[in-house]
């Protein structure tokens, strides 16, 4: 697979990147795949999307639309 | 500026709703950002200081950043050298479309000759353009092509006066890039 090694998670990103991993194993752990390569690709998919989500720009909302004004 | 049909004017290019900018204004933002890891921070570095890279034109990463400037200077027939006017490494650099790659890129000099479409034709002078801002089609004059873009597989978008497509297959040829010209409101006023 194309990926950098392990990525540093910060803090705030925890729980997303236990979300996608937790998710991917749900779905796709079995008796017909080895565990290793489950692991892997959750770890791969979890740290992937971690860094598209940093591409991302994030904007505060404005209270008054929040609140309907 | 006197002459109706020699206006030059300045104006900026999106395309994919993203601005144009130049490769190594991409690779600066990249490293402003706060959580990069050492993998992206080396490759942005090596892109920001290949003098073959960084000049190519691409498009920013997000739609909020500064488009790259560029002053329109019409020649003769409709024809367009464009100009780097961004303040920064490349200020009055010219657009030029690389004689064996076909890349378009910020060169020193030799710039290439560009034409404008729009959806009324080929646009013959400044007062033509019938919105502002405007789709056009960037037509290069050397090779009588609109431009195409094209991505590397480390995902650099460029632009390019050449099909793309080096499969053979003609199901994958590309159609031309869809531009906006966005010109500058300022001039617009002036000639008003």
């Amino acid at each position: 697979m194309n990926k950098e090694s392990d990525v540093t998670i910060y803090e705030d990103e925890w729980a997303f990147w236990d979300d996608i991993a937790g998710k991917y194993i749900f779905k796709h752990a079995g008796v017909d795949l080895n565990t290793d390569i489950v692991l892997k690709a959750a770890g791969y998919y979890a740290d992937s999307m971690v860094l598209e989500r940093r591409k991302r720009r994030r904007v505060k909302n404005d209270p008054a639309q929040v609140a309907g004004k | 500026m006197s002459d109706g049909n020699n206006i030059t004017f300045t104006g900026q290019l999106f395309a994919d709703g993203l601005p144009l900018v130049l490769n190594y204004q991409v690779m600066e933002q990249r490293l402003k950002q706060p959580r990069i890891t050492t993998g992206q921070r080396l490759n942005a570095e090596i892109s920001l200081n290949d003098e073959i890279s960084s000049p190519i034109v691409t498009l920013a990463d997000h739609d909020d950043a500064e488009p790259l400037l560029l002053e329109f200077v019409p020649d003769y027939q409709g024809r367009y050298a464009l100009n780097v006017k961004t303040a920064g490494r490349y200020f009055n650099w010219q657009l030029r479309l690389d004689q064996s790659t076909r890349h378009l890129l910020a060169a020193k000099s030799g710039g290439s000759y560009f034409e404008l479409e729009t959806y009324a034709g080929k646009l013959k002078s400044f007062g033509d353009l019938p919105s502002n801002p405007v789709s056009v089609a960037l037509f290069s004059v050397e090779k009588k092509m609109r431009l195409f873009q094209h991505e590397t597989k480390e995902g650099l978008t460029y632009f390019l006066d050449k099909n793309p497509n080096d499969t053979g297959h003609n199901a994958y040829n590309p159609s031309s890039v869809s531009f906006v010209l966005r010109s500058n409101p300022s001039l617009l006023s002036a000639v008003a």
